[in-house]
C-alpha cells in the first residue's frame, strides 16, 4: 500500500493506540505504587483523563454550537453532535470511575459535594442534549434549540474545574493546571504519567470523534436520500 | 484501500495490552502494611530503634528503622491534618514523636518495607486496604475499556445499518427514475 493512501483517520488510530499502551505500559509498569493509597491510587491515570476529555468535549459541543447558531452550516451541527456523543460514553466513565475509587478512599461511594455534583450535572447536561435530539424532529429547528442547549450547558465547565478551590470538601485539590497550588503539585514521575495518559485519551477522544463523524455524514446522507426518495416516489405516482 | 487498522481491533489491542499490564502489577513485590501503632521502641539515645503495628486481621507487624540504604522516610499527619514529611536521618527524634502522636489517635498508618523488615516509608494510611485494593483499580480499568468497546461496536452497527439504507434507498430511487 502507497504511503499517500493511508488515510488520517487510520494515522490518528494507530497513533492513539501507540500513545494509548505507552500510556498502560506508564500506568500499570512505570509509576511507582502510592504508599498512601496502595494501587487504587493509580485510578487517577484513567478518573483524571476522561474527566478532561468530558469537559474537553462540551466545551467543543458548545464551541461547534456557536458557529452552526453563526453559519447555520450543517456541518458544525455534526460535529457537535458527535462530540456530545463520545462525551456522554466518557462522562459515563468518569462519574463510575470515582465512585470506585471513593469507594476504598472516602469509604463511600458518593457524597453531595460541589465537584460530584456539578460533574453528575455535566453528565445529565449529555445526556439531556441527546435526548431532545432524538426527539425532537429532524430539522433547522432541532439544530437550533440544541445549540442553545450546549451553550448554556457548557457554562457548567468551569463550575467543575473550580469546585474543588471554591468549596473545600472531600475531593483532593487541583493537582495540575493555572490554579493548583505549589504545595499540591504532584510528584514528576506521577505527573509525567497524568500527561502521557492525558494524551492518550485525548488522542482516543479524537479517533472516535472521527468515526462517529463519519457515521454522522452518512446519517446525513441517509435523509437526504430519504427525501429524494419520497419525492420520487409522488412523482411516479402521478 | 486497505485499512491498517480499525477502531475495534484498536480498542482490542489496548484490552489485551491492560491485561498483560495488569498482571505486571500483580507481580509487583514491595509489600505495604498498614495498621495502628501499638508500641515505639526507642534506644538509649531516645532515638527510633523500631515499632510494631497491629493490622485490620488481628496480626502484628515489628519494623526497624534505618538511618541509610533506606533512610527510612516519613509523611504523617497531626489530628488537624498539617502532614509532617521528613526521613530518619533528618529528625531522628521527631520520628518518636510522631509515632507515638499516631499510637494514641489509633490513627491507621501505612508501611512499606523491604525483605529485612526495615521500613523504607511510613506514612498516613489514606485507604482502609492499601493491600489488597487491586480489585478496585482493575473494576475501574474494565469498566472503562467495556463501555469504550462497546461504543465502538455501536458506532459499526450503526455504521452497517446505514449503509444497508443508503443502498436500499439509491436503488429505489433508481428504480422510480427509470
Amino acid at each position: 500500500m502507497a504511503f499517500s493512501q493511508i488515510r488520517p483517520q487510520t494515522v490518528l488510530h494507530v497513533a492513539t493506540l501507540i500513545v494509548m499502551a505507552f500510556a498502560l505500559w506508564m500506568i500499570f509498569v512505570w509509576v511507582p505504587t502510592d504508599i498512601n493509597q496502595g494501587v487504587v491510587q493509580r485510578i487517577l491515570y484513567i478518573h483524571v483523563p476522561v474527566a478532561w476529555v468530558s469537559m474537553v468535549a462540551i466545551i467543543g459541543v458548545a464551541a461547534a454550537s456557536v458557529l452552526y447558531l453563526k453559519t447555520k452550516n450543517e456541518r458544525w451541527d455534526r460535529l457537535a453532535v458527535s462530540m456530545a456523543e463520545v462525551g456522554v460514553m466518557f462522562g459515563a466513565v468518569m462519574l463510575i470511575s470515582g465512585m470506585i475509587w471513593a469507594k476504598p478512599v472516602w469509604e463511600v461511594w458518593w457524597t453531595g459535594e460541589a465537584k460530584l455534583t456539578t460533574a453528575l450535572i455535566l453528565f445529565f447536561i449529555y445526556v439531556a442534549y441527546l435526548m431532545f435530539r432524538s426527539y425532537f424532529p429532524a430539522g433547522d429547528q432541532r439544530m437550533r434549540l440544541s445549540a442553545i442547549i450546549a451553550i448554556i450547558g457548557a457554562i457548567d465547565t468551569p463550575i467543575i474545574y473550580y469546585a474543588s478551590v471554591l468549596w473545600q470538601e472531600a475531593h483532593p485539590p487541583l493537582v495540575v493546571g493555572p490554579v493548583a497550588e505549589e504545595e499540591n503539585l504532584v510528584a514528576a514521575e506521577i505527573g509525567l504519567t497524568l500527561l502521557v495518559s492525558v494524551i492518550a485519551f485525548t488522542l482516543l477522544f479524537f479517533s472516535l470523534l472521527s468515526a462517529r463523524l463519519g457515521l454522522a455524514r452518512m446519517e446525513s446522507e441517509f435523509e437526504v436520500l430519504k427525501f429524494r426518495a419520497a419525492a420520487s416516489t409522488v412523482g411516479a405516482g402521478q | 484501500m486497505t485499512r491498517l487498522i480499525s477502531p475495534t481491533s484498536a480498542v482490542a489491542i489496548a484490552v489485551a495490552l491492560t491485561l498483560v499490564f495488569s498482571a505486571a502489577i500483580l507481580a509487583q513485590s514491595s509489600p505495604i502494611t498498614t495498621g495502628v501503632v501499638t508500641s515505639v521502641e526507642t534506644g538509649d539515645d531516645g532515638g527510633l530503634v523500631a515499632f510494631s503495628i497491629v493490622t485490620g486481621d488481628g496480626g502484628m507487624e515489628r519494623f526497624t528503622v534505618s538511618f541509610a540504604n533506606p533512610n527510612t522516610e516519613y509523611g504523617l499527619e497531626n489530628r488537624v491534618g498539617d502532614r509532617w514529611v521528613s526521613d530518619q536521618a533528618s529528625n531522628p527524634q521527631e520520628s518518636v514523636d510522631r509515632l507515638r502522636d499516631q499510637q494514641r489517635r489509633l490513627a491507621q498508618i501505612s508501611v512499606q518495607s523491604n525483605d529485612s523488615g526495615v521500613a523504607i516509608s511510613v506514612v498516613q494510611a489514606e485507604s482502609t486496604d492499601v493491600d489488597t485494593n487491586l480489585g478496585y483499580l482493575l473494576a475501574v480499568v474494565a469498566i472503562a475499556w467495556i463501555a469504550i468497546m462497546a461504543y465502538v461496536l455501536y458506532l459499526g452497527v450503526r455504521q452497517r445499518a446505514i449503509a444497508t439504507g443508503i443502498s436500499n434507498l439509491r436503488n429505489q430511487t433508481d428504480d422510480n427514475e427509470s
